[in-house]
């Protein structure tokens, strides 16, 4: 199966559970086969699991509708990902990873293409 | 005829008997060879003779030739001219050097040629004064060795479209010469010609040769004359040098006679004999052609011999000459002429010498030029201006130009420099990646090609020697040497001066002996006199070539021990004067005033006041920035009045006197509109409401004032502290906490409440005496922890602390747990707070939470730094200490930490809030762990990532082994600064530059970055910082074990040096299964011997010592900058020293270019990746110690690793780099038991010391 089919199996089951917004979905399903790829590498490259990577990219969407903003969704992989390389130094995988987003948003803020 | 002394063995050289008839007649010196030749009507036959029967050129007009094949020809002619009445002939070798016999492929022949054209011509003159002996006359004549220009320039490109090329080198022609002054010698000139002079540089290529020469065997180095060609109404030779400028140029060889000869006739020549007349204090020579040329006339010239010589003799009567003859045209029956003619004149006698003498008692230099720096009788001379803006340390426009190869826009600079009025030049490449060899050469040829730079003197400026002698190679003018010192020592010292001395340039003597550099008067004009004493007693050196430069050092720094240096500089310069008769002095200006960067306003005044002394004592010179200066008259009284008091040093406290006024100076000076009573309304408000203004905006203006006014009206220092003081305080943590000022500003206002409690420390040392203490808000003891070096955060906390009347005891960097403790017991802390940026510091910080769990303390310990989090305190160190223990993300949120654990209100809700949330993340933690899925570690291996080794190729370096990079420009690593981290250690948050327009911050951001570029502008220009940087390059294989192997020298004996250890991914993928390792990127053994490389860079101790002289002015504000700004430049010098490495070995260029955009660089789009160790890639910190070893980096860069690896000073940055195409960065994150007990087997290591060290990836 294509990593954008697995990926998106698991982000529909996850949705049932956590209740994410539709529109998250949708932003999700349209990535390109690149930023797929790319979030499949992250994931790998990252203690993190793929639900994990899901339930932080949603805690984004709601970062990104509470401030205004719309990042693009290859930046926010980005800016997870850049998260979990920090962390390392801080004693590794402590936090939810939409935990340790959420902690960095707010020391370092969040700028990137919206 | 001559007088003689009869017994005299005139088959020797006659040295002393020419010298000795010069001093008392004019001399008259043979004629035309050239022309005498062809009246001999010579065939290729006659130039061939028999020897060069068969030779496979023409030879006919190779006129050096005939001394060969036809010296019966040259004989005769030195014969006519002798008969004619000549008493000088000169040899028949005006090309017979290696250079012009080149032509003819006879370069074999040039010493051959010297040595038997010199023979015939003393031959001739001894059968001469033989005969005249014979007729009972005394006579004495003489053979001048003839020496030509060669038919090559070394000042002039012969294509007019590469103006930086030469034909030959100054190394060229001195080689040339060398051989054919050595043939004239050996046989037996009685004096040497150096003549027709159209390239000055060319003559000194001469007499440099000679000079070695003279200096190998003085008493075989006949006296020297030298003659230079006017080459038309220009009145400059063909290299475009006036004659008195060419003078100038050649007067170190000390000839016997100087003069003009060719181009011209005799009346075209008089403004330029008089021009000499002025300023040689030896003979002087004319033997111009025969008028011009006229094809018509039997010797192709004009002049008859009546007409040549009635022009000679007025020159002659005039009192001009000493030598004189005929060039090109004339014959005998021209010198005859002139024999007759000056007969019985006196030569140009000892009191136009000594005139001449007298003027030249000045420092004379000269580009196309001449420069005359006289002394009046006070000893006093007009003031040179030293342009600096071509110095590549000094000016990052410059530097720019030349890296990137522009030396035509650099040539720009230089002009700009002259047009402004610079009487010299300084040129200096001294840069760690660029050729400055190469660099002097191509930019002083250009430069040579510009006569309207080139007119002015130039100073060549290099630290090395090589470089210095490279440049005075290019100059035809009389330059200027900067610089040489005792440095290294008397021997080097001297030779580098007698070295000099042969090229005529003035020398710069730094105060610098073998001690170090001076820094007090006594020893600037001790090291200073010294010198003197050698280079004019030992060396030989004239004193007017010698400027002392007796260091100018910066004043007002806070350091009491400083104050002294503007007004040691000053009488130093005064003393070295007196001490030193002769000698100039110079200074770089700018550096007295390094303290005040930012305020040109005062520093302009400060530059004033101190040459307006510094002339007075006698300053001859300084490199000065023209535009820095303010008319002395016109410095407004009370700005010059306090300055004068900080350079002469004349009371205590003059420099805080000039630093409070330099804040106002500053504060109007930058004021963009309205006027200066409305800017300062604040003032009419209440005496709180002033205070609290001072303290909001950082103003210290008043506070001085302010603060007396309150502790008058309270009648005590501490009501003040307790009062106004922390009201306003209370006001700036109120408007930080709502987010309407920001950190820089807290900051800010700390520098003016720590000036106001400074001003009332000795009132309150009186009532600490009487028993009335401060009451603080607390005491707070804060380190950074053992191992780790990083403090600005911790700074940052503790200006915080401060400002709201905490009692901060701070006990730095690299902290053991138990002077914490200890500390915290003495000071009865009421907060610990710990600090750290490594990840070994989180476990320091558990060991001291252990420590202090064993010794009972109850205090709340306060974590904070950029590896700490709310996660890791609650997880790692909260259970092994009862007492409430604290991440503090933010500085700004310290205080309210401080407060709620204060408050018996709120103390109790708070930390059972506290605990509540880290049980929870505890919680959490411990249901995550063991979800993910690990490869085991031999399958993972197997999966590494797939490389096509056959096809590979291992990268080809320059070298093998290590290189060291000192005194990296600071103007060319600036540009690699990422200015995102800066904000961030300033707690804004956001991405540069749009953080500059964030609507929430972006003003405060814009603000703060000013600052930052202000200060980085005076970093840059007074070099503050200095980078260096050790790399290298080595051979290297994949063991297969996720080792790297790394072997001796170019790897092919395969003899192992050393090892890394890497570790591998395993946590199992969704997509590519590919399970890195960095080992993956070097290729293995059998594939064949592929590159590591490895750096550290460092910003060293100038950081520190930067910042502080800040904090020694109270000035946190700026110390905290310096630090962010020192990490910034260490982070920018190891992307520089990355694109730097990529270049040099080919990966670089193979890209399309290193001409990506710096936001390229941040995204890493460039090949290869330099992880530094410790990080995601390669955790383990302790790997630092074998990099440390590999590039022996302690020694290299001065760069340490504590005991936790951090590397201390802490501006440094070090890695691995790895060239493989394939390379990315990436985490090896969690790995499982087996790969743990693998890495410590091979590591050699406990399992246990293992664990510790990679604890982050363990799960």
């Amino acid at each position: 199966m294509m990593i954008r089919d697995k990926l998106f199996q698991k982000l529909q089951a996850l949705s049932l559970v956590r209740g994410m917004d539709p529109q998250f979905l949708v932003s999700i399903k349209s990535l390109s086969d690149d930023d797929f790829t790319f979030l499949a590498e992250s994931v790998d490259d990252s203690d993190y699991s793929v639900q994990e990577w899901l339930i932080a990219l949603d805690e984004f969407w709601k970062w990104n509708r509470a401030a205004g903003m719309q990042y693009k969704p290859r930046f926010q992989i980005e800016y997870l990902n850049c998260c979990v390389q920090g962390s390392i130094q801080g004693g590794g995988k402590l936090v939810s990873l939409a935990d340790l987003f959420l902690d960095y948003a707010n020391v370092y803020g969040v700028s990137g293409p919206t | 005829m001559a007088s003689s002394v009869p017994n005299t063995d005139i088959t020797k050289p006659l040295y002393e008997e020419f010298k000795n008839d010069l001093a008392h007649r004019i001399l008259v010196l043979d004629g035309a060879m050239g022309s005498m030749i062809q009246q001999y009507k010579l065939q290729e036959n006659d130039y061939r003779g028999t020897r060069f029967a068969d030779y496979g050129r023409d030879l006919k007009g190779n006129s050096d030739l005939l001394v060969l094949t036809r010296p019966d020809v040259i004989k005769e002619i030195h014969k006519k001219y002798l008969d004619a009445g000549a008493d000088i002939i000169e040899t028949n070798t005006f090309g017979a050097t290696t250079v012009a016999q080149a032509d003819y492929g006879l370069q074999s022949l040039a010493y051959e040629m010297n040595v038997v054209a010199a023979k015939l011509a003393k031959e001739a003159c001894v059968e001469a004064m033989r005969a005249a002996r014979a007729r009972g006359e005394t006579r004495l004549c003489y053979a001048a060795g003839a020496v030509g220009p060669t038919p090559k320039t070394a000042s002039l490109s012969p294509d007019v479209n590469r103006p930086e090329f030469r034909a030959i080198t100054f190394d060229e022609l001195r080689v040339a010469y060398d051989e054919q002054i050595r043939g004239l010698i050996d046989g037996g000139v009685d004096v040497l010609l150096f003549e027709t002079t159209f390239d000055t540089l060319n003559l000194k290529a001469a007499i440099f040769a000679y000079l070695e020469l003279k200096d190998k065997n003085p008493a075989k180095a006949p006296p020297l004359m030298l003659s230079a060609t006017i080459t038309d109404q220009s009145g400059r030779n063909l290299s475009g040098q006036t004659i008195e400028a060419f003078w100038y140029s050649v007067k170190h060889a000390h000839p016997v006679a100087v003069g003009l000869n060719c181009a011209l006739g005799a009346k075209e020549m008089r403004p330029y004999l008089q021009a000499l007349n002025k300023v040689v204090d030896c003979a002087i020579s004319c033997y111009p052609n025969a008028g011009l040329p006229n094809p018509l006339a039997p010797t192709g010239y004009d002049e008859t011999p009546e007409m040549l010589s009635a022009q000679l003799k007025q020159y002659a009567v005039e009192g001009l000459l000493n030598v004189v003859g005929g060039c090109c045209g004339t014959t005998p029956a021209h010198i005859g002429a002139v024999a007759r003619a000056v007969r019985g004149v006196p030569a140009r006698g000892e009191s136009a010498m000594s005139a001449a003498r007298d003027f030249l008692r000045s420092l004379t230099l000269s580009g196309l030029e001449p420069l005359t720096h006289r002394l009046e009788s006070t000893g006093a001379g007009t003031f040179l201006v030293l342009g600096e803006r071509t110095n590549i340390m000094g000016s990052p426009k410059f530097a720019e130009l030349i890296k990137k190869g522009d030396f035509d826009g650099a040539l720009k600079i230089a002009k700009q420099q002259v047009e402004n009025g610079a009487n010299a030049i300084d040129i200096c490449f001294d840069e760690a990646l660029i050729d400055a060899e190469k660099s002097m050469v191509h930019f002083l040829n250009l430069l040579g090609s510009d006569p309207d730079i080139s007119r002015i003197p130039v100073m060549v400026d290099s630290s090395k020697w090589s470089v210095l002698e490279t440049g005075l190679k290019c100059l035809q003018g009389k330059g200027i040497v900067n610089s040489i010192s005792l440095k290294e020592g008397e021997e080097t010292f001297l030779r580098q001066a007698r070295t000099i001395q042969k090229y005529g340039a003035a020398v710069v003597v730094m105060a610098f002996d073998e001690n170090g550099q001076a820094a007090g008067f006594e020893d600037k004009v001790r090291i200073c006199e010294r010198s003197y004493r050698l280079l004019v007693e030992k060396a030989g050196l004239n004193p007017q070539d010698i400027i002392f430069d007796a260091n100018v050092l910066t004043v007002a720094t806070g350091m009491d021990e400083h104050n002294s240096y503007a007004r040691d500089f000053i009488e130093a310069v005064r003393e070295i004067k007196r001490k030193c008769p002769g000698a100039r002095t110079s200074g770089g200006i700018s550096n007295v005033s390094f303290s005040f960067r930012g305020n040109n306003h005062v520093r302009e005044a400060m530059h004033s006041v101190f040459l307006f002394h510094a002339i007075r004592a006698g300053l001859d010179m300084g490199i000065v920035n023209a535009g820095m200066i303010t008319v002395y008259d016109e410095i407004e009284p009370e700005l010059k009045k306090r300055v004068e008091a900080v350079i002469l040093n004349s009371h205590p406290g003059a420099s805080e006197e000039l630093i409070q006024f330099a804040e106002q100076i500053k504060e109007k000076a930058t004021a963009k509109s309205g006027d200066a009573s409305d800017k300062l309304a604040w003032r009419k408000g209440t005496l709180q409401e002033r205070i609290t203004h001072s303290l909001v905006h950082g103003i210290t203006d008043f506070v001085d004032a302010d603060t007396e006014e309150a502790r008058v009206a309270l009648g005590s220092p501490l009501k003040v502290i307790e009062g106004p003081l922390m009201d306003g305080m209370k006001v700036v943590g109120e408007l930080f906490g709502a987010g309407k000022m920001f950190l820089p500003q807290v900051v800010k206002s700390a520098r003016a409440m720590k000036k106001s409690v400074a001003y009332l420390n000795p009132y309150m040392e009186a009532e600490k005496a009487a028993g009335n203490a401060l009451q603080s808000q607390g005491t707070f003891v804060i380190a950074t922890v053992k191992g780790d070096v990083h403090d600005i955060g911790k700074n940052i906390v503790s200006v915080v602390l401060a400002c709201n009347g905490y009692k901060v005891i701070d006990l730095g960097v690299m902290v053991k747990g138990d002077i914490i403790l200890k500390a915290a017991r003495e000071n009865k802390a009421d907060f610990v707070g710990l600090s750290g940026l490594i990840t070994p510091s989180l476990d320091e910080m558990i060991a001291v939470a252990k420590e202090m769990r064993r010794e009972g303390f109850t205090v709340p310990i306060l974590i904070g730094g950029a590896t700490t989090s709310a996660a890791h305190t609650a997880i790692k160190i909260a259970q092994e200490y009862d007492p409430p223990m604290v991440h503090v993300a933010d500085a700004s949120l310290v205080v309210e930490v401080c407060t709620k654990l204060s408050s018996k209100e709120m103390r109790e809700s708070y930390v059972r809030d506290l605990k509540a949330t880290q049980a929870r993340l505890k919680e959490q933690f411990e249901k995550s762990r063991g979800q993910e899925k690990l490869l085991p570690l031999t399958d993972a291996r197997k999966n590494g990532v797939p490389m096509n080794w056959k096809s590979y190729q291992a990268p080809k370096p320059p070298f093998f082994g290590t290189r060291k990079i000192d005194d990296i420009p600071l103007g060319e690593v600036v540009r690699y600064i990422d200015w995102s981290p800066f904000f961030w250690s300033w707690q804004l948050k956001g991405k540069y530059p749009a953080i500059l327009k964030h609507a929430n911050h972006g003003e405060q951001a814009t603000k703060l970055f000013e600052d930052a570029r202000e200060l980085m502008s005076e970093i840059v220009s007074e070099n503050r910082f200095k980078l260096s940087a050790v790399y290298g390059y080595f051979a290297a294989n994949h063991d297969g074990k996720d080792n790297v192997v790394l072997y001796s020298g170019d790897g092919l004996t395969r003899k192992e040096m050393n090892r890394f250890h890497f570790l591998r991914q395993q946590k199992e993928k969704i997509g590519q299964p590919i399970y890195y390792s960095l080992a993956d990127y070097l290729a293995p053994a059998d594939a064949g011997v592929d590159v590591l490389g490895a750096f550290c860079v460092t910003v060293g101790k100038s950081v520190e010592e930067f910042a502080d002289t800040f904090l020694r002015k109270h000035d946190d504000y700026s110390s905290i900058m310096v630090k962010a700004l020192g990490d910034r430049f260490a982070e920018a010098t190891a992307e520089w020293l990355h694109a730097h490495v990529r270049q040099e070995i080919g990966i670089g260029i193979s890209t399309a270019g290193e001409n990506w955009t710096f936001e390229d660089l941040i995204d890493e789009k460039y090949q290869g990746i330099r992880p530094a160790l410790g990080y995601p890639g390669c955790p383990d910190h302790s790997e630092k110690a074998t990099l440390w070893k590999l590039l022996d980096a302690e020694k290299a860069t001065g760069v340490c690793l504590t005991e936790n690896f951090a590397m201390t000073p802490p501006s440094s940055v070090s890695g691995l780099y790895f060239f493989n195409p394939e390379a990315k960065y990436f985490g090896v994150g969690h790995i499982d038991e087996v790969q743990l007990g693998d890495y410590a087997e091979r590591k050699g290591i406990t399992l246990e010391r293992a664990r510790q060290l990679l604890s982050p990836n363990l799960g």
